[in-house]
């Protein structure tokens, strides 16, 4: 999971990096991602990236939602 | 029946912002703040929209560094914001290389491309443009690029 929280602006330099770090994983792993700001929100929203990455408001989010899958 | 002087807030055109400064990575990230300082203090525009024009601008001139000016001969970039009855408008000059086929990129989701393949991880710049600005001009005139572009929903309603 990558937590957001401190990034106050993300383009779409940064943007691509997300994408590269999720290739990176093996295909049964899944990047999510947590508590972002409302300007980093709008790039993964406009670019349609919230359909690839899983997006929880924090991190308390995230963990419930990962106690509740197993 | 006397006509009185409009109010100063709806004077025809207001510069905002107008900065001219080396195009490399470093001036684009200190003047986009600048630039965000100055419309966070200006109560008309509204905090989502400084978002949206933030993404816009950061974008835009990112463009001219990477792609405008060659890697060992950087010139200077332009950026002007105006507010003209209450909508804000924005003018991006360099004297670098024209755009591709003297026109702004198509700018389609870069995914759209590779349909199955692997998940792009670049070409997000210009959709993410196309999808936010109101209007986008290019022209290329006097060996200059010229972009302009008008913000959606900034501004009070004009007079």
């Amino acid at each position: 999971m990558l937590y957001l929280s401190q990034v106050e602006f993300l383009d779409s330099s940064g943007l691509g990096a997300v994408v590269g770090s999720m290739k990176q994983l093996d295909r049964k792993r899944k990047l999510d991602l947590a508590g972002l700001t409302p300007s980093v929100e709008k790039v993964f929203r406009i670019t349609r990236m919230d359909s690839v990455f899983r997006i929880f408001p924090d991190t308390n989010a995230a963990l419930q939602d990962a106690a509740h899958a197993t | 029946m006397q006509h009185e002087p409009p109010p100063a807030q709806v004077r025809l055109s207001e510069t905002l912002i107008d900065k001219t400064f080396p195009a490399d990575f470093r001036w684009v990230r200190r003047t986009v703040q600048e630039t965000v300082d100055v419309l966070s203090r200006d109560c008309a525009v509204r905090p989502e929209d400084i978002d949206t024009i933030q993404i816009i601008l950061a974008e835009a001139l990112n463009n001219v560094v990477e792609h405008a000016y060659p890697e060992d001969s950087k010139g200077d970039v332009t950026l002007m914001i105006r507010r003209r009855r209450g909508a804000l408008m924005c003018e991006i000059k360099d004297r670098g290389r024209p755009m591709p086929n003297g026109r702004v990129p198509v700018g389609n989701h870069p995914s759209a491309k590779t349909d199955d393949g692997p998940m792009p991880e670049g070409g997000y710049g210009w959709f993410l443009i196309r999808e936010l600005v109101r209007d986008l001009i290019y022209d290329r005139k006097n060996g200059e690029n010229v972009l302009f572009m008008t913000f959606a929903g900034s501004g009070r309603p004009g007079p």
